[in-house]
């Protein structure tokens, strides 16, 4: 993608945006969004195009086999039985937080609703504990036992080795490349997501 | 309790290792404790030491985890 592009993409995102208000979910915006993606701005050459839809599958594929891969990694005597979710609600608690319930649900992006019933199950099974607040008995606060903190770790732990055997037959400048246009790409989905 | 005692506790009691075996020098290879068997021993060590631990890399021996411990306390 040339920058002039990019940059035409990213600013029609943007006024959607601004005039849809809502984000993803809006009609208006995901209009906006098809039409740019359409060649709204010009036709794209061939070899562009076919580049395009090569990218797209690259994506795609790349995120439908992280989801695999992190479902398999659970599969050890720490996260047995945990699914991905609980364990990314076990993250969100972090390894030594001690937060109020509605601090926790705005880092997941859900409602206070769901991870209560989340952080319930996760507590019946020993990985977090409730609390209250000293200052304020009214106010629930969640953290990790230690069974939380060995799975965090433990998921930590595979996200290192996945990220670093994943990236090893690329050459630094070849990393370098990747982390900035991958970091563009991602603002883009981000903003909708 | 010095700190090198309580990781030799842990590590006999977790994984069954000889306590004189356990010292400064012994990788933490060499006595077969892989990166799982270290997330256990850290969330064990963390409560018997009364620290927060955190997530260091490049501890390779068993000096290196027990002076890692004694700069957080």
């Amino acid at each position: 993608m040339s920058a002039s592009r990019a940059d035409a993409c990213a600013e029609a995102g943007a006024q959607e945006k601004e005039r849809g208000g809502a984000g993803m979910g809006d009609a208006r915006a995901a209009a906006g969004l098809e039409m740019a993606l359409s060649g709204g701005f010009g036709p794209l050459g061939d070899d562009a195009r076919l580049r395009r839809e090569r990218i797209d599958e690259l994506l795609s594929g790349t995120f439908n086999s992280i989801l695999r891969i992190e479902e398999r990694s659970l599969d050890n005597r720490l996260t047995h039985g945990l699914t991905i979710t609980e364990v990314h609600t076990i993250a969100a608690v972090g390894l030594h937080g001690r937060d109020p319930m509605n601090v926790v649900a705005s880092r997941l992006g859900v409602t206070l609703a769901t991870l209560t019933a989340a952080v319930g199950k996760l507590a019946a099974k020993g990985f977090v504990e409730r609390t209250r607040a000293e200052d304020d008995r009214r106010k629930v606060l969640v953290s990790l036992t230690k069974k939380g903190r060995q799975v965090l770790r433990a998921h930590n732990l595979f996200h290192r080795q996945m990220i670093d055997e994943a990236l090893s037959g690329l050459t630094e400048e070849e990393e370098r490349v990747f982390a900035a246009a991958l970091a563009k790409v991602k603002g883009f989905f981000d903003e909708r997501a | 309790m010095a700190t090198i005692d309580i990781v030799k506790d842990v590590l006999v009691e977790n994984l069954d290792l000889e306590a004189d075996k356990v010292t400064e020098d012994a990788t933490l290879e060499s006595l077969g404790i892989d990166s799982l068997d270290m997330v256990e021993l850290i969330c064990d060590l963390e409560e018997k030491c009364e620290v927060e631990f955190g997530e260091p890399e490049g501890i390779e021996t068993i000096g290196q985890l027990v002076a890692h411990i004694d700069s957080l306390k």
